[in-house]
């Protein structure tokens, strides 16, 4: 079969794909560090133990990325002839399965300790010699845990924008949204130290419910994507302007009578087909190259349109 | 900054005073959810023992041990009269459980079964079972086919033949005749020489309702501050 374009990013998007990459390598040490932490000082508390969790799967959307990040401009092949750029997505997918999975076993933890209403235990620890209780040693650990993530998350927001990557982008949202996670840990923390034992399983319900929330709509994005939804924005709000953009490019060489397009997404890539109503037939395939040209110029992200030339744009059916 | 990381960075300056002032009131935290610590105090310490010598045993009417001992200095403390309950582990641990006893103790570890519902304290006190030989015999470092006098019915019995030795069970540790395997304060007041071979460790803890963390922090302060005390208290029960 004949392989799709080989993948030749402009100089200034490949530097950003490089500086991603290092910010997500920095996520990865962070994130362990933070679980090493907690780990140590999780006592019987669940809102601990949600953060800890969360934290476990905060490591699933920068794995993933990096190992898409290996595939997707690798050389189209006689097995891959589309190329690899749905690593994305599938990177997307898996990262949604993990949050949904995690998030819905914490909520289920978190409510039935409510339910059977656990006193959670939070006891002393000895340090340097002396009795401490685990409750002053886990509000710092806390506080490690999402405040850094917050602006990992906002140096990593930018970047998913310009790169148009999705992975990225729903990785950096939720980093950025670790600080919630952690107040609501600490806020149960301090209830516990007031003697309301409600509280450590309250918060660890609001934090897993977060989690699981961001499963849903994730794995929402994710799915949709692969099934070539109509391409959106990185935030997955709207609709992409770039189709519009394409079709009006094609509308505005001279010997196109009218032209639309239809695009996916393959990761951060556009693939898709333009159908132009040439004015007249003369050098056909020169005019076929020309369109094809002009709809990459419009942007890096137009990978791979095929232009093919049509009678009409109407779809109705004249037989097959 | 942009407005964005200005919120954020109002936020962690926001919550240093309240970590400050937490700090403050610290003192007195953590608080029990069933005011166990509050009732205690120049009230009534209602305490659960299981039979379990060195650490709890019956004298007459009276109970002596180690934990028994502890506690009572304990209550001392904090200005309240004990009430000893006498039951088998797992009632006590069942009563605590659901707030009827304040502290259950009997010798218990933290690998004891049915821990898992109630609150644990640090261990205050590590005790090492070990294989003794009498003073100037020779030394050895490898039990395989060595005959090793243990308790009938024990675990130590089963902790010796994973190392190859062979048990000799005997009912009387004290008369068998060496090496035997015993606890390190057995073997001291024996007067044998521990050969540095271990067979276990066992962390001694105290137990507490759960939840009730002023409490249990309490307590904790106490046995950290007391551990030389309970030594002590084992060394001189082991030479009954």
């Amino acid at each position: 079969m004949k392989h799709a374009r080989t993948l030749s990013l402009p100089e200034d998007v490949r530097k950003e794909h490089v500086k991603a990459q290092r910010l997500e390598w920095w996520t990865i040490a962070y994130l362990v560090s933070a679980i090493i932490l907690l780990y140590l000082v999780l006592g019987s508390s669940q809102a601990m133990k949600a953060a800890w969790a969360e934290d476990i799967i905060s490591l699933v959307p920068p794995l993933a990325f990096l190992v898409a990040a290996r595939f997707y401009n690798r050389e189209p092949s006689d097995t891959f002839p589309y190329g690899y750029h749905r690593a994305f997505s599938v990177a997307h997918l898996c990262a949604a399965l993990a949050l949904l999975g995690m998030g819905g076993f914490l909520l289920f933890d978190s409510v039935s300790k409510l339910i059977s209403q656990e006193h959670p235990v939070i006891g002393s620890i000895v340090l340097f010699g002396e009795p401490v209780w685990l409750g002053w040693l886990m509000l710092p650990t806390l506080v490690w845990s999402g405040l850094p993530a917050v602006f990992l998350g906002r140096a990593k927001l930018p970047l998913a924008r310009r790169l148009h990557s999705k992975v990225l982008y729903a990785d950096a949202d939720m980093n950025k949204a670790d600080w919630l996670t952690a107040a609501a840990a600490m806020a149960g923390v301090i209830g516990i130290g007031f003697g309301l034992w409600w509280a450590d399983a309250a918060a660890a319900s609001l934090i897993s419910l977060d989690i699981f929330k961001d499963g849903v709509s994730n794995l929402g994005d994710a799915v949709s994507d692969l099934m070539d939804k109509r391409p959106s924005t990185v935030d997955h709000k709207e609709a992409d302007p770039l189709v519009d953009r394409v079709r009006e490019a094609l509308q505005d060489i001279p010997w196109v009578a009218e032209a639309d397009v239809r695009l996916r997404e393959e990761g951060q890539v556009y693939f898709g087909e333009a159908f132009v109503v040439p004015r007249d037939e003369a050098d056909l395939i020169g005019k076929l190259d020309e369109a094809s040209q002009r709809a990459r110029e419009v942007d890096w992200r137009i990978h791979d349109v095929v232009v093919t030339p049509v009678r009409t744009l109407s779809t109705e059916n004249h037989g097959d | 900054m942009n407005h964005l990381s200005r919120r954020t960075f109002l936020l962690a300056v926001l919550m240093l005073p309240l970590l400050f002032s937490l700090t403050l009131t610290g003192c007195d935290l953590p608080k029990d959810p069933e005011n166990t610590l509050e009732r205690v105090r120049g009230g009534v310490v209602r305490v659960g023992v299981t039979e379990n010598a060195p650490w709890v045993r019956t004298e007459g009417t009276d109970l002596a041990g180690v934990e028994v001992a502890l506690l009572r200095q304990f209550a001392g403390e904090l200005d309240a009269k004990v009430t000893f309950v006498q039951g088998s582990a797992p009632e006590l641990l069942k009563a605590l459980e659901h707030f009827e006893l304040d502290v259950v103790v009997g010798g218990l570890t933290e690998s004891s079964p049915g821990l898992d519902k109630v609150a644990q304290s640090i261990p205050y006190l590590t005790t090492r079972l070990a294989v003794g030989v009498v003073q100037g015999a020779p030394a050895f470092n490898d039990l395989s086919g060595r005959e090793v006098a243990a308790p009938l019915g024990s675990e130590t019995a089963a902790l010796l033949k994973e190392q190859g030795a062979v048990p000799v069970l005997v009912r009387d540790l004290q008369g068998a005749s060496p090496p035997i395997a015993a606890y390190d304060w057995q073997l001291a007041a024996w007067e044998l020489m521990p050969t540095g071979l271990e067979l276990a460790q066992e962390k001694h803890i105290m137990t507490a309702p759960p939840g009730e963390n002023g409490w249990l922090v309490r307590l904790e302060r106490f046995l950290d501050a007391r551990r030389q005390r309970a030594r002590q208290l084992l060394v001189e029960e082991a030479r009954r």
